[in-house]
């Protein structure tokens, strides 16, 4: 119960600060052949649980890197409007949150953080696009909408390794 | 499952079973040894009180280093990592120490054969026949326990039938301990802790080598499913289920350090008994603190393996990981419980196989020949002797002890496919020291240091303990009150001492104690101090003999652990 609570605070914060708040598609990605594999709004068994959201655009008039203020957390942050951002579970009770910031580089952030991050590698990407267990690494993948690609991070010990192309 | 089992099976080849061989030769001949040294009941059942402290304080530790604990604590070394150490740091060197300093001159120097018949002199027969009946089938349950686990290995690692491995391990078992009594099981004990250690400490170093030495593995380990709070014992909410850091700190201190750890250490005769064993009351004061020494570092070699597992074997980490953790089934199909297993398949080589595998039966067998062997004391002095058949001669004694040592292994071999209907025996067996031991304990700490008790006092005490952690068992298991991980016996065990202390001190308060004249020995303030003293003369001289002066090296090593992890 306990933990059922802390997941539902959450997820009533994100939706309480990211204003004008869209209901995420099954699948944020298009169904281009090369698109790795995408985990449905997962409540099946399998790990990890992701959660999508769609920051939501802000008051006035939409610009192309409009800032959309969030709180994840706790921590204060500022996203691009309109990118898909995503919540991870990567395991019962660890959570981590990815988004796009207004640059379009990437960024995240989880509990007792001390604050948003910014995901090595130097990427840049427009929407957070699935999360998965690679073996023993956890494997983030971004998408760019540009050339339609899709690139992922692993971490497998030392840290997230920089971007590579799916 | 059947494609993981046949995954787990071992490439053993001849040099793999001579070393087995090798190992079983050993483990007969020390019975058949032992064998000569046996001519009374005290002979058998305690060694005619005679062996050194070194011996008894291995034999103590490798008692306790059974299938259950390697096998458990390396399962829990893989789901909860670091924090699985306070089952040692705080579960057990505090308690060990405890037995030496404090309780050991009222078990030693009372000369009482068992820890029930404490029980009977303290308390009478109420409380004796309580704890001497649930003693006795504890045993038996868990000497079942112990060789389920060992059959279900060799089946797994070289395919034999589980009865057939049953059957095998228990005939050895009961042979060395049928011929030799304690001293067979306490010197095989002795063997087994060096076979275990030598199978194990390569395990450690092969897999830390695999996963980029101690850097490596905490890198992977913490960005495996469990995070960074796997590599710190404190404040281990993985384990005890609570969310919240005081309340785990206090769960972890109270109730597993405590009362789970007291409980088990002080009173069980298991451990007791290889104490009872020693040849002076300052070599059995020695004894739990000796053993002290490598159960601080056994963590290393235990719980460090079952880390590696859940982040280098294929079947353990990732998404695998994250599901059993959830409670659920892993892909893969493997559980915790493999951890080892499966850690062994991919890192040893042949030879080193058949070491590890030594190792393996040698923690199976010491834990079942420490579970017979201590039946066998409790079932003929504290039940035969003392309410069914008095004052026959000592040879009588004896052969009753070995006749019930042969038909506690055949009661064995049923529990054993009693255990096969258990999923996890390590939750199990936790539940069981929350029922019986906590409140145990108890009832000794108020009866020894508060010679005001009552007899009636002393049953209706355990009673009510037992009754109360059932009690918070029911309302885990019904949904009542969710207790995750280990919780519920943590909170058990804590409500079983707390009431068994409130129960037994209002029932004393309305009952008649025992004179005082019958209590010297058994109570603190009735106890000559000489009694606690360290001995200056004879083997006991020395101050690196000094019980207090090595208890206070452990203390500070491990409080130095606590503070480093």
């Amino acid at each position: 119960m306990p933990r059922l609570r802390k997941h539902l605070l959450v997820l009533v914060g994100m939706l309480a600060v990211v204003v004008g708040t869209a209901t995420a598609p099954a699948s944020a990605a298009p169904s281009a052949p090369a698109a790795p594999a995408s985990a449905t709004e997962s409540t099946s068994a399998a790990w990890p649980k992701v959660t999508r959201t769609t920051i939501g655009s802000a008051t006035g008039t939409m610009s192309v890197a409009a800032a959309c203020p969030v709180t994840v957390y706790g921590y204060r942050g500022t996203l691009l409007c309109g990118a898909t951002a995503m919540e991870i579970q990567w395991s019962p009770g660890r959570l981590e949150f990815f988004g796009i910031a207004t640059d379009r580089t990437i960024w995240h952030v989880w509990p007792n953080s001390g604050g948003w991050k910014v995901m090595p590698g130097n990427g840049h990407a427009d929407d957070i696009y699935d999360g998965w267990w690679q073996g023993s690494a956890r494997r983030v993948f971004v998408h760019v909408n540009s050339n339609d690609s899709y690139w992922y991070s692993d971490d497998a010990g030392p840290g997230w390794n920089g971007w590579h192309r799916w | 499952l059947q494609a993981l089992a046949a995954d787990l099976r071992l490439d053993a080849n001849a040099v793999d079973y001579v070393l087995l061989a090798i190992y079983f030769v050993l483990v007969l001949g020390i019975g058949y040894m032992a064998r000569r040294h046996v001519s009374t009941s005290m002979d058998f059942f305690l060694s005619g009180r005679s062996l050194p402290a070194w011996v008894t304080g291995l034999a103590f530790i490798s008692a306790n280093l059974g299938a259950i604990e390697v096998m458990g604590m390396s399962a829990n070394g893989a789901e909860y990592g670091l924090p699985t150490a306070h089952y040692f740091w705080i579960g057990a060197v505090p308690a060990m120490l405890f037995l030496g300093i404090v309780m050991m001159p009222f078990y030693y120097g009372s000369k009482v054969r068992s820890v029930p018949e404490y029980m009977l002199r303290r308390f009478g027969k109420p409380a004796h026949l309580v704890n001497g009946i649930s003693f006795a089938t504890a045993q038996v349950l868990i000497a079942g326990a112990n060789l389920f686990l060992l059959a279900s290995v060799v089946n797994l690692l070289l395919g034999w039938p589980i009865w057939l491995s049953v059957i095998v391990a228990a005939a050895i078992v009961l042979s060395y301990t049928a011929l030799g009594g304690l001293s067979a099981a306490i010197y095989n004990e002795v063997l087994q802790f060096v076979v275990i250690v030598a199978a194990l400490l390569p395990l450690t170093i092969v897999g830390l080598y695999k996963v980029g030495g101690w850097q490596g593995l905490v890198d992977k380990v913490s960005a495996g499913p469990g995070g960074p709070e796997q590599l710190a014992s404190w404040p281990g909410n993985q384990l005890t289920g609570f969310s919240d850091n005081f309340l785990s700190v206090l769960g972890l201190v109270f109730g597993l350090g405590f009362v789970l750890s007291f409980g088990y250490w002080t009173t069980n005769f298991v451990e007791v008994q290889r104490a009872m064993a020693a040849k002076s009351m300052s070599a059995a004061r020695r004894t739990p603190i000796i053993g002290a020494f490598p159960k601080m570092f056994i963590p290393f070699i235990v719980i460090i393996p079952g880390m590696i597992a859940g982040v280098a074997v294929t079947e353990l980490s990732g998404e695998n990981k994250a599901a059993l953790m959830a409670g659920g089934d892993a892909p893969s199909g493997a559980t915790f419980n493999q951890a080892l297993l499966l850690l062994m398949r991919d890192l040893l080589p042949n030879g080193m196989l058949g070491i590890a595998i030594a190792g393996l039966l040698a923690s199976f067998m010491a834990g079942m020949a420490a579970n017979l062997s201590s039946f066998n004391t409790v079932f003929t002095y504290d039940i035969w002797q003392t309410y069914l058949r008095r004052d026959r001669p000592d040879g009588y004694y004896l052969t009753v002890g070995r006749v019930v040592t042969a038909v506690a292994t055949v009661f064995a071999i049923g529990t054993a496919f009693i255990a096969s209907t258990y999923v996890n025996l390590m939750d199990y067996l936790q539940q069981l020291f929350s029922f019986f031991n906590a409140p145990l304990f108890a009832t000794f700490i108020l009866g020894m240091f508060w010679r005001r008790m009552t007899p009636t006092a002393g049953w209706i005490g355990l009673v009510s303990g037992t009754a109360s952690a059932v009690a918070v068992f029911i309302l885990s298991e019904s949904g009542v009150w969710t207790l995750p991980g280990q919780g519920a016996a943590f909170v058990g065990a804590g409500a079983a001492f707390v009431v068994d202390i409130v129960v037994s001190v209002a029932v004393t308060t309305v009952t008649r104690p025992k004179p005082a004249e019958q209590l010297v020995g058994l109570v603190y303030s009735l106890t000559p101090k000489e009694t606690r003293q360290h001995e200056t003369t004879g083997d006991d001289a020395g101050w690196y003999r000094n019980p207090a002066l090595l208890a206070g090296i452990v203390l500070v090593i491990t409080i130095a652990l606590n503070i480093i992890f």
